[in-house]
């Protein structure tokens, strides 16, 4: 009890963050002195977090400034504010699930170590030592917080208030200088939140650490009073802010290059055409990738076979001497029924498992149709007729000296009806706001009382429909064979740049993707072969996931995608 | 249409076979990695097929060569680098008392063979692709692209353009559209030298793997207007091409392919966008051919034929595989009548008797296999053997040859593969065997 | 019984920290080194060394790579195959142009080649996370795949992009035969598998799982996450490079940069799902699965198709077995989604149990 409260370390003045349009903190200040336990106070959504995060660097603020130990902080990092010594619990524990106990509170030492990976690698030099100093350092944190029995164990599988109080060993790891506690006792138990006042008075206590506390638990904070004289105060200027932090923007269209000589504009412009209408056959394609993926999370890596197996089955049928219109119908019987399954004996059994284990499952069905498909109906290519000669139109080459598919453009018809077609299935059919309402949250849709099992079958039947339009053009287009599994290669870039969740995003994307690879096929290795000298064409391959992954870089969610900001 | 291909002999070893068929029979063991599954393995099912139909027709109507029964066992390769070499491995074992080429019809699992069957003393056959600077064999004892190469191919293409446009290709154009890998760019040198001594305008256009997007170079080609294209495609590239082809409105009979372009299973998947097309070969397609037509009544006849699909019979791929096995038994043949008649071949001998190989037309013919292969004639410097093909062409049902054979410059390509093979020893520190010496 | 750590009492942390802190793990350890490296030599055949042994170490070693990325680090990646293309043209490159060069300072170039380009692709995991960044990492797949086909130098102006590698040749001792390729393979796979297990247990192993359980909290706590996601891809690609090196040098000798594919990549991220993500020992045994399941089935079905008479063509069976792979891949998942190694985890927990289980 012979610590004094010392001077002013942390002065906050006229903070304001805001998140788009939301606004979190409107012109906070406050302070904090040192060795003092000093609480925030408010009700949920306040920003308290916020403010946290804030401190932390987490979040930088727009307006405002910060003061540490007397000078002012520039806009910092988070790890920054770890090396300054200040050290961090989180609302929702925020502990490495992986990892064991002593792993993750030696984690809170980062920060203490000098040797490097090689050093580790090679357990040499000052690897081995260092390990057991600190592991001698992290032992007595353990010792305090009295967690000696769960040492090995990992994280994931302590009740709540114990992953609590390891969280908090972890901050105490870094022997911070200032601590900075999240709703400590949010969610225990009477003897939990005794416990874990006890600890948060000792440390203040025995090391003199300052502690920054945000609680709404008033009864919690009660506890907290007599032993450490804390100041309580609530922040009055603060504004109701919170809500979830979203934004949507759009993004500009695409612009040409100035005027060139008009042969060479007709051509440029016959590249653009094609492409976008190659684009609309990748779009089609990804359109399958979207709607398994916002049903149910699925990055449904077989869509490109379930293309093939669409198409084969087609042929096969009509092989068998039925005529087009019947193969079709049975085919997309066959579709619906391979989808209904795949989601029945494969997927619902992975449900709750981490999304690359649904990925690779999907990766292995691949694998499954491309034995079944060829197994059944023969892997012979094979010509599919649908009674359209992809010739150029002979008006536009006439008049505009421009090659533009017949083909394509009815392709692309089919797209349009096909997208229009699953617009309105999904807004005005009972399935369809059912489906809707499963994209959005799974719980809640759960909770009200829709089948999610029975949504996510049909799913993967309207995803079998769309992968027999795809299968039927892109067969029609290039022969029937198993090259159609490849289609999904060329689906997979516009999916980034789309976004996985957004069926307009996967049609713009794809008209995206579509002109540019090939205006780029075009334009690109000239250039190149005047630099290196060589021939550089067939960039088709690589181009467009070298597009999307720039894209990506300027807007990680892609174009329609919803900007997920990290809340802890 | 019987001729006399089935000599007393035959008819002698077929009783004779009949008579004793288990007792110690000799046996010839062929190692097959095929392929059946994947991208391309249309392809190999045909090729496969019709090269195992044929050993079968050997050891049914001649009780195999000279008495000795041809054996084999399949491994599937999945057209796979990796998955090759182990079934190489696998099949080596049963290689080492006796072994008759080794077919992968895979250009990348020969690469990764070379060294290794060179190890093992297993001659390796690589009949219109794999390693073409083989050729030298100095270099490479073991690897034989038979018949033909790519680079002769080209120029045997590029000698065929020429007639049609009347003898010289001056201030002419070709375009070459090519598989963007180690397939489609073996022949650049072939062109680019057919380019240097015609005179002509050669644009190179490659296509990323796997080729079913070819509207930005089909575009181009339209913008390019050359006289004739020359292709080189694989697998769904093929058929993308020609459609491609129509969708821009370049005409196909200006097209000439590869010899992996110019299949039926690359034409009917088009449809009618593939008629008037082109393509090399080194064998005709069709049940005209007499062997081709005895092999089905025999095989087929009595229920032992390889294939499910009996409509392959007669494509070019299995005509190809035949050509592949009629090569091979005629090198197991010509090996036993310097190692001794009626003995299995061990892989250094197969190697030796592939290297002096000597099918004349009368053979052919004698064999019933006109149009199957073209004369061949092999030595220690020529692992090639002949450079020749026949240009055929889709008529939208079939393929009918428009061409006799044409044979590559040899004078031009030839040392091509020598300075390739010379380097390639370099790097391997390999000392070329003295070919004078060799007999 | 035998496996009971019953009567072991660690005094110091320092045996407590050590590699296997339990002496029967340690007896195992040395005995199966042993086995491995004296063991195998004289029992195993040609084909089991070329066709099996040879390929498993290599696999191996780039599955563990890319376990440190995905496994511990918590990125996905499908350029797998295109960062061992890299290595195997870098080492190449060296033999080539640096004269009289040790062939093992190649296989570290190598390494270090693909660690740079690495990091140049693992630039964009700063911004981008979870499918975003696969798909991304294709980028890296098909990129460098191309630029390998395209700069003919790379290749030494080989007309068709394949190169073939060099003699191996250490010390005057040359490493032409299958047990002594698979005697090098082994020493190299041994010794970045122990220092993959040094990473992972100290601080910089932490580092990468934190980052990979909670990426926000472990910028919090001081981690520099950019330091720690390229060093994850820096690593991996190291260890991915010296696989590809091992790959043309050691397996196949020559190689095509088309053979390093997709289907490669995915073959890779097969194993670490099947084998364990995130576990040192997961790696081996997913690719010893991956690898072993395609032959055992190539064998063992035209044996069954035999038995049962069933009327199957070549092509059906070889359907067939591309169709049992696929099945086998998501029945595992189903089965065990943790992976392989979670089955000798838990196989050992029962084990300490025995013959009280509860």
């Amino acid at each position: 009890m012979a610590k004094k409260i010392g001077d002013v370390i942390l002065d906050l003045q006229n903070i304001s963050l805001r998140f788009g349009g939301v606004k979190a903190l409107t012109d906070i200040s406050f302070d904090v002195r040192e060795h003092e336990i000093r609480a925030i106070i408010g009700p949920n959504g306040a920003g308290k977090s916020s403010m946290l995060n804030v401190i932390n660097g987490v979040y930088h603020p727009q307006e405002g400034k910060v003061f540490w130990r007397g000078s002012e902080r520039k806009k910092m990092e988070p790890h920054m504010a770890a090396q300054q010594n200040i050290a961090r619990t989180f609302q929702n524990i925020a502990l490495f699930k992986g990892m064991s106990v002593l792993d993750n509170i030696m984690t809170g030492r980062i920060t203490k170590m000098k040797s490097t990976f090689l050093e580790h690698a090679l357990w040499f030099g000052r690897a081995k030592n260092e390990e057991l100093e600190h592991r001698k350092k992290v032992e007595e944190v353990i010792d305090f917080l009295e967690i000696q029995h769960i040492r090995k164990t990992p994280v994931g599988r302590l009740p709540y208030g114990l992953q609590k109080r390891v969280e908090l060993g972890r901050a105490l790891a870094a022997e911070p200088s200032m601590l900075l506690l999240d709703e400590p006792m949010a969610g225990m138990n009477v003897e939990e939140k005794q416990d874990m006042c006890r600890f948060i008075l000792d440390v203040n206590d025995q090391f003199g650490t300052t502690i920054v506390l945000i609680e709404h638990d008033m009864g919690g904070d009660g506890h907290l009073r007599p032993g450490g004289g804390a100041r309580l105060r609530q922040e009055d200027r603060r504004r109701l802010a919170g809500r979830r932090e979203e934004q949507r923007r759009r993004d500009q269209g695409l612009s040409g290059p100035g005027s060139l000589r008009r042969r060479k504009m007709e051509f440029f412009f016959e590249v653009l055409i094609g492409g976008l209408l190659s684009g609309v056959m990748y779009a089609l394609v990804a359109l399958g990738f979207v709607l398994i993926y916002k049903a149910s999370g699925v990055f449904n890596f077989a869509q490109g076979a379930m293309v093939y197996l669409a198409a084969l089955s087609v042929v096969g049928i009509m092989e068998w001497g039925a005529p087009l219109w019947l193969a079709v119908i049975l085919a997309f019987g066959i579709m619906t029924a391979f989808g209904i399954g795949t989601e029945k004996f494969v997927l619902r059994k992975l449900v709750n498992q981490p999304p690359i284990a649904l990925f690779m499952a999907t990766i292995g069905l691949t694998f499954f149709i491309e034995g079944l498909a060829p197994m059944i109906f023969g892997s012979d290519p094979r010509a599919l007729d649908i009674g359209i000669v992809d010739e150029p139109i002979p008006y536009i080459l006439d008049n505009w000296n421009m090659v533009i598919s017949k083909f394509d453009l009815i392709a692309a018809g089919v797209a349009a009806l096909l997208v229009t077609v699953l617009a309105l299935f999904f807004q005005y059919t009972r399935i369809g706001r059912a489906l809707r309402a499963v994209a959005d949250d799974h719980q809640a849709a759960l909770s009200i009382g829709i089948p999610l099992q029975h949504i996510w079958a049909i799913v993967w039947g309207v995803a079998g429909f769309v992968a027999l339009v795809a299968g039927m053009m892109w067969g029609a287009r290039n022969g029937v064979q198993f090259a159609l599994t490849f289609t999904a290669l060329k689906a997979l870039p516009v999916l980034i740049l789309g976004g996985f969740t957004s069926v307009p995003g996967a049609i713009v994307g794809g008209l995206i993707i579509g002109a540019s690879e090939k205006l780029a096929e075009i334009y690109i290795p000239p250039v190149m072969q005047d630099l290196f000298g060589g021939n550089f064409g067939g960039i088709e391959g690589w181009f467009p996931y070298v597009l999307a992954l720039l894209f990506l870089l300027v807007r990680p969610e892609g174009l329609f995608g919803e900007k997920h900001i990290d809340r802890v | 249409m019987k001729i006399n291909f089935k000599p007393a002999v035959a008819a002698a070893a077929v009783s004779l076979a009949l008579i004793a068929p288990q007792t110690f029979a000799a046996e010839q063991f062929f190692p097959i990695p095929s392929y059946r599954v994947g991208a391309y393995g249309a392809n190999g099912q045909a090729f496969y097929g019709g090269f195992i139909d044929y050993l079968n027709y050997v050891n049914t109507k001649e009780g195999g060569v000279n008495g000795v029964t041809l054996t084999w066992e399949e491994c599937e390769t999945e057209y796979n680098n990796a998955k090759g070499v182990e079934c190489y491995e696998r099949l080596k074992r049963k290689a080492g008392e006796s072994a008759g080429p080794i077919h992968t019809m895979s250009t990348g699992i020969s690469y990764a063979l070379i060294d290794k069957s060179a190890q093992d003393k297993l001659p390796l056959a690589m009949m219109g692709y794999g390693r073409t600077d083989a050729v030298d064999g100095s270099v490479f004892p073991y690897a034989f692209p038979l018949v033909t190469t790519y680079q002769m191919q080209a120029s045997a293409i590029v000698r065929f353009v020429k007639e049609k446009l009347g003898g010289s290709l001056e201030g002419k154009k070709i375009v070459y559209l090519y598989h963007d890998s180690a397939y489609g760019k073996e022949a650049i040198i072939a062109m680019e030298a057919e380019a240097a001594l015609n005179k002509f305008k050669l644009v190179q256009i490659p296509v990323a793997h796997p080729g079913n997007e070819q509207n930005a170079q089909w575009l181009r080609i339209r913008q390019e207007r050359p006289d004739y294209v020359v292709f080189w495609g694989w697998g769904v590239m093929n058929q993308t091409a020609l459609k491609a082809a129509q969708k821009v409105g370049f005409p196909r009979d200006k097209m000439i392919g590869s010899w992996w372009t110019g299949s039926e299973e690359d034409v009917v998947p088009a449809g009618d966008a593939a008629k008037g097309y082109m393509a090399a070969t080194w064998n005709l397609a069709g049940k005209h051919i007499p062997l081709i037509a005895d092999m089905e009544k025999v095989i087929y006849g009595a229920g032992k034929g390889n294939l499910q699909d009996t409509s392959k019979i007669g494509t070019v791929l299995y005509n190809r595989g035949v050509s592949a096995a009629v090569l091979s038994v005629e090198a197991i043949r010509k090996g036993q009548e310097k190692y001794g008649k009626g003995k299995p071949l061990n892989g250094e001998q197969t190697r030796w008797a592939l290297e002096n190989l000597n099918i004349t037309d009368a053979r052919i013919k004698q064999l019933g296999a006109t149009d199957l292969l073209p004369e061949i004639k092999t030595s220690c410097n020529n692992h090639e053997g002949s450079g020749k093909v026949k240009i055929q062409q889709w008529d939208g049902a079939k393929w009918v040859p428009v061409s006799g054979w044409i044979e590559g410059n040899k004078a031009l390509i030839h040392p091509l593969f020598q300075a390739s093979a010379k380097q390639y020893a370099k790097e391997k520190g390999i000392t070329p065997r003295d070919c004078s010496k060799e007999k | 019984m035998l496996y009971r750590e019953a009567g072991q009492f660690k005094t110091t942390y320092a045996a407590d920290q050590q590699l296997f802190p339990i002496r029967q793990d340690r007896i195992g350890v040395l005995l199966l080194l042993a086995v491995a490296f004296f063991g195998v030599p004289l029992f195993a055949s040609e084909y089991w060394f070329s066709a099996i042994l040879i390929p498993f170490l290599i696999f191996s070693l780039a599955a563990l790579g890319l376990n440190i990325l995905t496994g511990y680090a918590g990125q996905l990646s499908l350029g797998t195959a295109a960062f061992m293309a890299v290595g195997a043209y870098a080492a190449y490159n060296f033999q080539l142009r640096i004269e009289g060069i040790p062939i093992l300072v190649s296989f570290i170039g190598a390494g270090l080649v693909a660690a740079g380009v690495g990091i140049l692709f693992g630039l964009p995991s700063l911004r981008i996370k979870g499918f975003y960044l696969a798909v991304a990492t294709l980028a890296a797949q098909f990129f460098i795949v191309w630029c390998l086909t395209k700069f003919p130098w790379l290749s030494n102006n080989s007309s068709s992009g394949v190169i073939s590698a060099q003699n191996i040749e250490i010390l005057g001792f040359a490493f032409n035969t299958p047990v002594s390729k698979y005697l090098l393979v082994l020493a190299i796979v041994v010794v970045m598998a122990l220092a993959a297990k040094n990473m992972v247990r100290s601080s910089t192993g932490r580092a990468w799982m934190a980052v990979r359980d909670m990426d926000v909290a472990a910028s919090v706590i001081g981690i520099r996450l950019m330091r720690t996601k390229l060093l994850a891809f820096a690593v991996s690609s190291f260890y991915c490079g010296v696989a590809g090196a091992l790959y043309a040098y050691c397996y196949l000798g020559s190689v095509e940069p088309d053979g390093f594919s997709l289907d490669m990549s995915f073959r890779i991220l097969f194993m670490i799902i099947i084998g364990g993500v995130g576990s040192i020992l997961g790696s081996f045994l997913g690719a010893a699965f991956i690898l072993l399941l395609p032959i055992f089935l190539d064998i063992t079905l035209p044996a069954l198709a035999g038995v049962f008479g069933l009327p199957f063509s070549s092509a059906t069976v070889s359907h067939i077995q591309i169709l049992v792979f696929g099945a086998l891949i998501m029945f595992f998942l189903i089965v065990e989604p943790h992976g392989l190694a979670r089955l000798w985890q838990i196989a050992k927990e029962k084990l300490r149990l025995w013959p009280f289980p509860h």
